[in-house]
């Protein structure tokens, strides 16, 4: 219950921060979103690390660094420095681990919110989705299965592999790409959550009450019922964005953006790291 | 995980991967290189005595006050030293002086062929004090043709010692140096192996070291060697400030705002992007502190220390030390060395003369403060030596610690007995001895040397004064006394002046800006007239001041005696030029007493303060004489010392063919 109102929280301020880019090409939101996230981490990295010690330590790095540079027509004198370097890289390591782990958390949250929303294309209407469900126990008969979907058409056949408990099938979006899937009565939310580009766009749902809808909101959290399916997951192709003449996926566009402002934010605001 | 931590992370392998790298490639080239060294390298002339030499400079440790501790039962290690192998006193150069003295070490030569004769030389043509050993001024080009095209400037720092330091001839051998703190190394000059630059590496404002002192009113102190700046009350808990930093190029300050707040017991200072915590008489760890010139950042080291007075807080910061890990001037060879000592034992002075004197002259600091510090900057030089020794199993490494100068100059006047500065000084030094001695192994050469020895500074003579009171020099109509740099000084009549330390100029026509003594016999009588009458200055009670006098041709040899001052005055024991008359002043009396707390000294007579020197190995001490030591060095190494230097060799050799 407090991971998805954790996780509902989260959704909502990321909404809220990407509203000014709901009309522009996903790329400027998921650009602003890298940027924002760099610039967050680099200030709890400031704030969680113990600064002094950091720097004098890189200090003693770069001066191990210049030993070996002076040093470096004496194999013995080279292999005491690197000897030394090495430990204080391990002792540098170690200093970082806690602002490592105070950054995790939330790293890994907006990971979650990325990735549901930059991650793959939301829904085509003339493409068809292929549906795959899985139930707990065992698989019912085909007869003993109500499929129906609200704005979207099924399409048979249905393949079922006894062996992994699994049903699959596909289907269409029909008016927009909002809708639901209806299986024995229970309706399991499909499509992107808004009509609106930076909208998560489900790819799946889950009845188990864990830490995924926390961290992976792409997968919509729903009611476990007697004879309906315990988890289901939707066909969707990745995405690609064009940035300086490339094809990036989401993680690289976040990973490189993010990293530039947190060297930025470094730079700007004294931050050893 | 982050970018901040990712990065890290992502460092670190590269750190690890470099660092295997190096090694490997390091081992993969090492037998190159030693066949090219081999290749290179010239052949030593005789059978080396010693593999690693070791040079241990204690600037001003006296010979005397070294005797009497030993036999009274302490100084144990350099006792050792005397009774196993060499201990006498060591001839310095004419003057004593450090400058010139180390300069002579490290050449070889007299200070006429290396043309340092005193801290300062004067500027004949204008008559002002300019330093002996470093030039810095800014070069201007223009690029372009015509019209179009821009100038541009270019700042530059020139070592006026002439003459070459026999580290430099080890080269030629694939003999590798540590040089570590010699006076006159700065800038640094080029070797095999390492130097940092000592005596003479100037501050960020340009001088040889000033201090500031914060305080909400000026105390009426003299501020020579300092500056003053106001810190204003904001409330009572918070006071401000500007520390004035080194000179942009629109010729305005940069400076650094400084805000002092107590917080409860806690008193915090922040300076810049800097925030410590002081404590009252306690002097501050190294504080780096970064100041804007233009586009420019400037890095600077500097500590702090803050005294109440009256419920008024009063903060003292030391000279703005050239940072060494982001050394804006030159302060080392190879430049990341000093960057190498910054990052492995954090941050150091630079300055060359790092102790503050003029501050505890002029009451900035207190006498404790003043020897935590320069205690402080022993053991930053202990560190680098040490790991100099570890560093070298061959070659050479010099140290020179100048901590043993400072201290006898400020307390020399507390005595030389148990529990006082000064005695504590010479068991510190013997302990670095004993240290050193235990790093020795039996290829090890030591040598333990001073550049002069110390004694008391009671009284001043202001020999501008006497050459006015005896005709020689005039003062312009209605000027009684000149503070500095001769304003005021009838140069149509005046025929011989005096500036530096020990040093009188004639106005010789033609040499100087405005002479008037035609040189040749005219110059020459009037020398000997003045050397004469200065043998008969005495005190009121009619004690003789002078020793001697030495004509500068009866004592220097070169192609540089031309720079010398005419004639270098020997003082006895006790007296030595006032402090107005080094920069040019005249002042009132000819002979008044010294009243500074700088009561130490050696700028006397040169007879009459030799250095030291001890060696872990016999040495013909008679005579022996700091010119000796560059070929006693180079012959121990295995190379024939060069024809130009003037010493001789001390070690007892059979035979100088044994060639190898």
């Amino acid at each position: 219950m407090i991971f998805n109102t954790i996780g509902s929280i989260l959704t909502l301020v990321l909404d809220i921060i990407l509203l000014p880019f709901r009309s522009l090409p996903s790329i400027w939101g998921l650009l602003f979103i890298s940027f924002l996230a760099g610039l967050g981490m680099i200030s709890i990295f400031r704030l969680t690390s113990n600064q002094e010690k950091i720097s004098r330590l890189r200090k003693r790095m770069l001066g191990e660094v210049f030993g070996i540079l002076l040093h470096i027509s004496s194999p013995a004198s080279v292999m005491r420095f690197a000897g030394r370097l090495i430990w204080s890289n391990t002792l540098y390591l170690l200093y970082i681990l806690k602002p490592l782990l105070f950054i995790a958390i939330p790293f890994m949250l907006i990971w979650g919110q990325l990735d549901a929303r930059y991650g793959s294309n939301s829904v085509d209407l003339n493409t068809p989705v292929t549906v795959t469900v899985e139930y707990g126990n065992s698989l019912p008969e085909r007869d003993e299965i109500d499929v129906a979907g609200t704005n979207i058409e099924i399409i048979p056949p249905f393949v079922m592999v006894d062996t992994l408990r699994q049903l699959s099938f596909r289907i269409i979006f029909e008016d927009d790409m909002i809708g639901s899937l209806d299986i024995n009565g229970t309706s399991y939310s499909m499509g992107a959550t808004g009509l609106w580009n930076g909208a998560i766009i489900l790819r799946g749902f889950d009845t188990a009450n864990s830490l995924k809808c926390l961290f992976c909101p792409c997968i919509d959290r729903a009611v476990l019922e007697d004879d309906g399916p315990v988890s289901g997951w939707y066909s969707l192709k990745g995405v690609r964005y064009a940035v300086l003449g490339g094809h990036w996926s989401w993680l690289a566009v976040f990973l490189v953006f993010s990293s530039v402002s947190a060297i930025a934010g470094a730079k700007l605001f004294n931050v050893k790291i | 995980m982050g970018p901040g931590a990712g990065f890290g992370i992502v460092t670190s392998f590269l750190v690890i991967l470099n660092a295997v790298f190096a090694s490997m490639l390091s081992a993969l080239l090492w037998p190159i290189t030693l066949i090219v060294r081999f290749i290179k390298r010239r052949r030593r002339q005789y059978k080396q005595i010693a593999k690693r030499v070791i040079v241990l400079g204690l600037d001003g440790f006296s010979p005397q006050i070294a005797e009497q501790m030993m036999d009274s039962g302490k100084l144990p290690h350099l006792s050792s030293l005397r009774n196993n192998g060499t201990f006498c006193k060591l001839q310095t150069t004419c003057p004593g002086i450090s400058p010139v003295a180390w300069s002579s070490f490290q050449t070889g030569v007299n200070p006429g062929k290396h043309d340092i004769f005193d801290f300062l030389a004067p500027d004949r043509k204008r008559y002002l004090a300019t330093l002996s050993s470093v030039k810095t001024g800014t070069t201007s080009s223009r690029l372009g043709f015509g019209y179009f095209g821009f100038n541009f400037s270019k700042p530059f720092v020139r070592l006026l010692r002439k003459s070459k330091p026999f580290w430099i001839l080890l080269r030629k051998y694939g003999i590798k140096s540590i040089i570590l703190r010699v006076p006159i190394t700065y800038p640094p000059e080029s070797l095999d192996g390492q130097l940092l630059s000592g005596m003479c590496v100037p501050d960020l404002r340009g001088t040889q070291g000033s201090y500031t002192v914060f305080s909400k009113s000026d105390s009426g102190e003299s501020y020579a060697g300092g500056i003053w700046r106001e810190l204003s009350e904001v409330n009572e808990h918070l006071w401000t400030g500007m520390l004035p930093g080194p000179m942009k190029n629109d010729g305005e300050c940069a400076v650094i705002p400084l805000e002092l707040k107590f917080a409860g017991k806690r008193i915090i200072l922040r300076i810049g992007d800097r925030k410590i915590y002081l404590s009252e008489g306690i002097l501050s760890e190294w504080v780096e502190l970064t100041f804007k010139s233009g586009r420019k950042k400037i890095k600077a080291i500097s500590r702090f220390c803050l005294t109440m007075e009256n419920g008024c807080p009063s903060v003292y910061s030391t000279a703005l030390h050239i940072d060494p890990f982001s050394p804006s001037m030159p302060i080392s060879h190879p430049v990341y060395y000093s960057k190498y000592l910054a990052g492995l034992f954090g941050p150091f002075a630079t300055l060359g003369l790092a102790e503050d004197t003029w501050a505890l002259n002029n009451n900035a600091v207190s006498e404790n403060i003043f020897l935590d510090q320069a205690w402080s900057i022993f053991d930053e030089r202990e560190r680098m030596y040490f790991d100099a020794l570890s560093r070298t199993s061959r070659g050479l490494v010099v140290c020179v610690f100048d901590t043993s100068d400072r201290i006898q100059h400020m307390f020399w006047g507390q005595g030389t007995s148990q529990d006082t500065p000064v005695y504590n000084m010479y068991l510190r030094m013997d302990e670095l001895i004993g240290r050193t001695l235990s790093e020795l192994g039996k290829d090890d050469m030591l040598v333990v040397m001073s550049d002069h020895g110390f004694t008391s500074f009671h009284t001043c003579i202001d020999f501008n004064r006497w050459l006015l009171s005896n005709g020689y020099l005039f003062l312009k109509d209605g000027v009684e006394t000149v503070d500095t740099s001769f304003k005021g000084v009838d140069w149509s009549r005046t025929r011989a002046w005096s500036m530096g330390l020990a040093g009188i100029m004639l106005n010789i026509k033609g040499r100087e800006g405005k002479g008037i003594v035609e040189p040749g016999r005219e110059a020459e009588d009037l020398l000997a007239e003045i050397a004469d009458k200065l043998l008969l200055l005495e005190t009121d009670e009619g004690e003789l001041v002078i020793n001697a006098v030495y004509p500068a041709s009866d004592v220097y040899q070169g192609p540089y005696v031309n720079g010398a001052p005419d004639l270098v005055i020997g003082t006895k024991a006790g007296f030595r030029a006032g402090w107005g008359c080094v920069t040019g002043g005249v002042g009132s009396e000819v002979i008044y007493p010294n009243t500074r707390r700088w009561n130490g000294d050696h700028c006397h007579d040169h007879k009459l303060v030799p250095g030291t020197l001890a060696s872990n190995i016999k040495l013909e001490s008679e005579n022996a004489s700091i010119l000796d030591i560059a070929p006693t060095i180079l012959r121990a190494l295995g190379i024939r010392p060069p024809s130009y230097m003037e010493g001789k060799a001390l070690l007892e050799m059979k035979t100088d063919n044994e060639a190898t």
